[in-house]
């Protein structure tokens, strides 16, 4: 047996490939050079390029790529849900047989749910948030033909929702949406994915939103799940560790086309074309930035290992000391003069030594942003203090506070929110320097382009707006303008969180090199275990708003204490897979 | 919710007392005064004068005869008109018109601006949105008379299918047109509210799950994009209620009706304190009682808001 490897310059070449197991010869689902464009107004963009595909009947296959890579378009073609303008332009899509491009609405109509589920992406904005979870199961029977009665339609219902792993399903189906947390909500939609006992489910990036600990317990799940009912799986992911892990089989998109297919593993350990090389190397789930980005500036591993736990024990003083932090919430009852307390960050210590950075790790809700909120003077503590360089942030005067945001600096999570869409590029990085009064205003542009140089960035982008830029290039605005009036430490609450596995690794990369420039100490909140260990020199590990584990990165990872930190690590994806280089 | 509903009906007191201490205020600011009206061009004699001021307690100070109209409002002894008819009255005889005329008109705005919102929005930027929008523009920006004359000469003197004005007890028909001209404005805006929410809707990732499910298109219509592009719709329809029943002052004058707002309209060319002021207060428990329902409706209509 074969496999055929497209390449980008369109030649293919036969690889002898290990066996892959499925029974079955005729596949249930062919894509054969499919083309998917979109009309804009200035002209149409083609999006799929050219695409080649197989499902196998009851085979689990994962198209990893990032953003825009033409994924989730390929497989929101098969079932004709094209957002917008989207139109199939050539190729052809064959389902056990028969061809699905062109095919009437009546007929797709019949195909999805029945033959095809979908489970996708967002589990907060998929639910219908009007309407019953038990109702959102029953109109997916009704409409894909369940024979039986309302009585009949209800109990099934519950049974999907408990075979989805929702325990007391039959009071859970009564509940709205919003009653609901994001792992629930997406066991709910596998549920409805499932509903109809669909040949094929497409799954796109059906956890990503999740924690990993939930993560892990889902995908394990309907791992089980469609292995018992001999369902095909088409993963969308843009994270190759859990696609190596969750499939037997790799199809890599860049820029609309498959650059790669093969077995998972062998594509792991010995990918061929450039992107995938890149890909496998920058997966924060596989490799070590840290060490590596060492290897760059051609220092050995050991000594950076060295000298860094030496510095983290001893020498360098700390900048940030937070102790017995501790904010409570009150939320208000339902009945008047009704209050509850909640703890979201329950007296915590950590600190902060000068030119390091420390990672406060935790799954949603365990007060790491709470905790990163009080650091930058943004929210008051209930109790406890936090120091800046040996004093109490506050018992400072007005005056003080002001002076102090100069050397404290944010970067959050969200690129597309965090800039003005109505600021120049120019506008949103001077803006700290106007109100710091820093300088006049040549001094400032000098400013600007200094610190556009310092992000890679052209300085020609100070002219632009955001909606022109890419989400790593905004993510670099945003560090430029937090670097802008030269703090002392960044807190990045999940700075990274929202890009790309390669622009990710960029980031990183630039944070690193920003930080043995201009020795900046980091307070870095992330809840990817996979990317503290390319960044961070101290790991906090927070649960239930308490830090459970507190110590250097090595210890973390290699010898972690406590029961929780074990679940995390564990939990990363693809770190249970072993891969050379 | 019973919590909700029993604080809002609490807040409704101070509201009613500010707004009638208000209009009472503003009232009794008002220039000129009304007894010495009352005696035309002769005047009155001092001793006639003195009795009315003393009856209708226009003797005492502000503040007193506050309370004194205070007490009329929940005894509803509002007093008399000039011509001698019982303030109360008056009010059960402008209500019901004004009421069955709001009614007709919120149906007519209701069905044919979420109906054809609905259509412009799924077939949006095709000829009919395009149309529409374009109309209910127009529709936004004529003046209320205009759109009554023109339907009176049109529908009613050339084509004569409708009755050209109301006047004493009209019935269904002869309300018909009033309704339409009163509804033309809140047609428009609810066509241009309900078609934005449907295209916003429509794009919703739970629109595209429901369509992934295998539901055929007219149910994901209603059951997912309908449903949700009615919230805003219902919040705009309710506010409405309240202004056609108060804001219908320049239809009922065309069409000759005597509803709500032809009373309050004469009330106030004559100086008719007692009548304005009473009149005013209906109308502000008409519009307290009309947000309540708005904001009741709404915790049914989305079941996210959980009033606490």
């Amino acid at each position: 047996m074969s496999t055929t490897i497209t390449l980008t310059d369109g030649t293919t070449e036969e690889a002898p490939v290990p066996v892959e197991k499925h029974d079955d010869t005729t596949p249930l689902l062919e894509i054969k050079d499919l083309k998917i464009s979109f009309t804009t107004a200035t002209g149409t963009v083609e999006a799929v390029r050219g695409v080649d595909l197989t499902v196998y009947p009851g085979q689990s296959v994962a198209i990893v790529g990032e953003s825009g890579s033409g994924k989730s378009t390929t497989a929101h073609a098969i079932i004709d849900l094209l957002p917008g303008t989207g139109k199939v332009t050539g190729g052809s899509i064959s389902f056990g047989g028969r061809e699905l491009v062109g095919l009437g609405r009546k007929q797709v109509e019949d195909l999805r749910g029945r033959e095809i589920g979908l489970v996708p992406q967002d589990p907060m904005s998929n639910l219908n948030p009007v309407w019953r979870i038990g109702a959102q199961i029953d109109e997916a029977l009704v409409a894909n033909g369940f024979q039986g009665g309302k009585a009949e339609r209800t109990a099934r219902v519950a049974e999907l929702l408990s075979e989805a792993g929702l325990p007391d399903a039959e009071r859970r189906a009564r509940q709205f949406p919003h009653e609901f947390s994001g792992g629930m909500r997406q066991r709910a939609l596998i549920a409805i994915g499932l509903a109809s006992r669909p040949k094929l489910l497409i799954a796109d990036e059906p956890t990503s939103a999740l924690d990993v600990t939930v993560q892990k317990k889902i995908l394990d799940h309907l791992d089980g799940l469609t292995a018992e009912l001999g369902t095909a799986v088409l993963f969308i992911t843009h994270d190759l560790g859990l696609a190596a892990e969750r499939a037997e089989h790799l199809v890599v998109m860049y820029k609309g086309r498959v650059v790669e297919s093969g077995p998972a593993l062998q594509i792991l350990k010995d990918p061929q074309h450039e992107y995938t090389k890149r890909l496998v190397s920058s997966a924060p789930s596989l490799a070590s930035r840290r060490i590596q980005s060492a290897h760059e500036r051609g220092q050995e591993s050991d000594d950076l290992l060295a000298e860094h736990a030496d510095e983290a024990e001893t020498t360098a003083p700390d900048v940030v000391v937070a102790k017995d932090l501790t904010k409570v919430f009150t939320i208000r009852g339902s009945r008047p003069g009704s209050h509850t307390n909640f703890t979201a960050v329950d007296g915590i210590d950590f600190t902060l030594p000068k030119g390091h950075t420390l990672a406060l790790v935790g799954e949603s809700g365990s007060g790491k942003s709470t905790a990163a909120n009080m650091v930058l003077g943004l929210l008051e503590p209930t109790s406890g203090t936090v120091m800046f360089d040996g004093k109490d942030v506050m018992k400072m005067s007005a005056k003080e506070q002001f002076a102090l945001r100069r050397r404290v600096q944010p970067v959050f999570q969200n690129p597309y929110g965090s800039l003005d869409p109505t600021y120049s590029i120019f506008r949103s990085i001077e803006e700290p320097l106007v109100l710091h009064k820093v300088g006049d205003r040549k001094a400032r542009e000098a400013r600007v382009r200094e610190l556009l140089d310092m992000v890679s960035l052209p300085q020609a982008t100070m002219r632009r707006f955001p909606n022109e830029l890419s989400g790593g290039q905004r993510q670099r605005i945003a560090i430029a303008r937090a670097l802008a009036l030269k703090p002392e430490v960044l807190v990045l609450d999940e700075a990274v969180s929202a890009l790309d596995v390669l622009v990710q690794a960029q980031i990183l990369t630039l944070l690193n090199d920003l930080q043995a420039e201009l020795g900046l100490s980091f307070l870095f909140i992330t809840h990817d275990l996979a990317v503290v260990r390319q960044i961070a020199d101290l790991v906090a590990v927070m649960k239930d708003g308490s830090i459970v584990e507190h110590a250097t990165t090595d210890e973390v990872f290699d010898n972690p204490q406590q029961e929780y930190t074990r679940d995390l690590l564990a939990a990363i994806p693809g770190a249970s897979l072993e891969i050379g280089g | 919710m019973l919590w909700y509903i029993g604080r809002r009906l609490l807040q409704v007191i101070p509201v009613f007392l500010g707004a009638t201490l208000l209009l009472y205020g503003l009232v009794f600011l008002r220039p000129g005064d009304p007894v010495a009206a009352l005696g035309g061009e002769r005047g009155l004699s001092p001793a006639a004068e003195l009795a009315i001021r003393e009856a209708y307690h226009l003797d005492q100070p502000f503040f007193m005869q506050y309370l004194y109209f205070l007490k009329g409002v929940f005894t509803f002894d509002m007093g008399v008109t000039f011509t001698g008819r019982p303030v109360v009255d008056v009010i059960a005889q402008a209500f019901p018109v004004t009421f069955q005329l709001a009614l007709m008109a919120i149906v007519i705005e209701t069905v044919f601006g979420i109906g054809f919102g609905l259509y412009a929005g799924i077939r949006k930027g095709k000829l009919f949105d395009s149309t529409v929008l374009l109309w209910s523009l127009l529709l936004i920006s004529l003046p209320t008379f205009v759109i009554g004359f023109v339907m009176q000469a049109v529908v009613g003197v050339q084509l004569g299918w409708l009755p050209i004005t109301a006047g004493r007890d009209p019935d269904f028909i002869s309300l018909l047109m009033p309704a339409i001209v009163l509804a033309t404005t809140s047609f428009a805006y609810i066509l241009r509210l309900t078609r934005t929410s449907v295209v916003e809707n429509i794009t919703a990732d739970f629109v595209r799950t429901a369509r992934a499910k295998g539901l055929p298109r007219g149910k994901v219509m209603t059951r997912h994009v309908l449903r949700n592009s009615l919230i805003p719709v219902v919040t705009f329809i309710g506010i409405d209620l309240g202004n056609l029943m108060a804001g219908s002052i320049v239809t009922e004058g065309i069409f000759n009706i005597n509803g709500v707002g032809g009373t309050l309209y004469q009330a106030i060319v004559r100086g008719e304190n007692v009548t304005v002021v009473s009149l005013s207060t209906v109308l502000v428990v008409v519009y307290i009682f009309a947000n309540l329902l708005v904001d009741v409706f709404y915790a049914v209509l989305d079941p996210r808001i959980r009033y606490a």
